[in-house]
C-alpha cells in the first residue's frame, strides 16, 4: 500500500479512489443508505456495498439499523471525523512500518530527533 | 476394457448380493425421475448415492480384473473428501461467527420454522451490505443488504427457498454427494418451485429480479 507512494502532504490517503469518494459523501451526508450513495455517486449498488463493507470492517464507517414504516433500512455514518481519519491513516502506516521494519524505523526516528537537537 | 466395462463385468461375475446395489440404484433413479413430490426426489437421489458409496468397498472386495486401481483411487478420494465435506458447514459457521457481526433475527423465525418443518431452525442476520441468503444445516443466514432490499413478501419467498434446503439437509451428506459421486442434481430448481408453491410465484420472481438488478453493473 505504502509502496505506491500516493502519499502527499495534504492528500494523505490509504483509501482507494472509490473508498475516498464514499467517505467524503458520508462525511457530508451521515446516515446515508447504500442506494443513496449509489445514486449520488453514480456507482453500481454492488460496488458501493462491497466498498462500504470494507470501510465498516476497517472502522471508518458504522452501520445502523433503522425502521421506517415497517421497512428496515441500514444507514451508514462516519466513525471518525476527517481529522481523526487522517490521524488513523498515519498511525496505520507507522504501525505497519514498525511491525515490519522496527529496527529501521527506530533508528530513523532516533537519527531525526538527533538532527533536531543539533 | 474401459474402466466402466471392467467394473460392470466384475459386478456381474460377483456372487452373493452383487445384483442388489444396481437394483437399488435403478429403483432410486426411477424415484428421482418419476416422483412428483420434491422431497421424494431428494430421497431418491440420496439413496442412489448412498448405494454407490456403500457398494464401493464391496466392489473392491470382489473385483478381480486389472482395473482395481480405479476403485482403489476412488476409495482414497472418498477417505479424504468425506471428512472434509462433512465438516465444511461447521467450519464455515465458525468462520462466519468469528469474522462477521451476526445477530439472531427472530422476527421471521416463526415463519421459517413453519415452512421448514424444523422447530429448531434459527435465523441470523450477517452485517453485510451485499444481499445474500444461504442455509447451513437447519439455520438460515441472510445479510443486512438482503433484509433492506426485500419487502416482507419477497423475504418470505427467499426464506421459503432456504427452507427447502433445510428439508433437504435432513438427508446426511446430501450436498456432499455431488462431489463424492459426481451425479448432478438440481437442488436450486426444486427449492425455487417449493418457494413458488408456498410464497407465490410473483414474490419469488420479484425477489430474484431485485437481487440480479443489485448485482448488475450500471
Ligand atoms: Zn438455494
Amino acid at each position: 500500500m505504502v509502496k505506491k507512494k500516493r502519499l502527499e502532504i495534504d492528500e494523505l490517503s490509504l483509501l482507494s479512489p472509490l473508498e475516498e469518494r464514499i467517505m467524503s459523501f458520508i462525511w457530508e451526508n451521515p446516515e446515508s443508505t447504500v442506494s443513496e450513495i449509489s445514486q449520488n455517486l453514480n456507482v453500481s449498488l454492488s460496488s458501493v456495498a462491497v466498498t462500504i463493507d470494507r470501510l465498516c470492517k476497517h472502522g471508518y464507517v458504522s452501520r445502523e439499523r433503522k425502521r421506517v414504516d415497517k421497512r428496515i433500512k441500514y444507514v451508514y455514518s462516519p466513525v471518525l471525523s476527517k481529522e481523526e481519519a487522517k490521524r488513523k491513516m498515519v498511525e496505520d502506516i507507522l504501525d505497519t512500518l514498525m511491525e515490519r521494519f522496527e529496527d529501521i524505523v527506530v533508528s530513523y526516528f532516533h537519527r531525526r530527533s538527533g538532527d533536531d537537537k543539533s | 476394457m474401459t474402466n466402466l466395462d471392467c467394473i460392470f463385468a466384475c459386478v456381474m461375475s460377483g456372487k452373493y448380493l452383487s445384483y442388489l446395489p444396481p437394483f437399488v440404484f435403478l429403483l432410486s433413479l426411477s424415484v428421482v425421475l418419476l416422483a412428483k413430490d420434491h422431497l421424494k426426489k431428494v430421497a431418491g437421489y440420496w439413496s442412489m448415492n448412498m448405494v454407490l458409496l456403500l457398494s464401493t468397498p464391496y466392489l473392491h472386495s470382489i473385483m478381480k480384473c486389472d482395473m482395481l486401481w480405479v476403485v482403489k483411487t476412488y476409495m482414497m478420494y472418498l477417505l479424504f473428501a468425506i471428512p472434509l465435506l462433512v465438516m465444511a458447514p461447521f467450519l464455515y459457521k465458525l468462520y462466519l461467527f468469528k469474522f462477521h457481526k451476526i445477530e439472531r433475527f427472530t422476527a421471521m423465525e416463526g415463519y421459517l420454522r413453519k415452512v421448514s418443518g424444523s422447530d429448531k431452525s434459527r435465523m441470523y442476520i450477517i452485517e453485510m451490505a451485499l444481499p445474500k441468503a444461504f442455509t447451513l444445516g437447519r439455520d438460515v443466514f441472510i445479510t443486512a443488504g438482503l433484509l433492506e432490499l426485500m419487502s416482507e413478501r419477497e423475504l418470505k419467498a427467499v426464506i421459503a427457498h432456504e427452507a427447502f434446503h433445510i428439508k433437504q439437509n435432513r438427508f446426511p451428506m446430501i450436498y456432499a454427494f455431488r462431489l463424492l459421486t459426481f451425479i448432478p442434481f438440481q437442488f436450486e430448481r426444486l427449492a425455487d418451485s417449493y418457494a413458488e408453491k408456498i410464497a407465490g410465484k410473483e414474490s419469488l420472481i420479484r425477489a430474484r429480479n431485485k437481487i440480479s438488478r443489485f448485482y448488475s453493473i450500471s
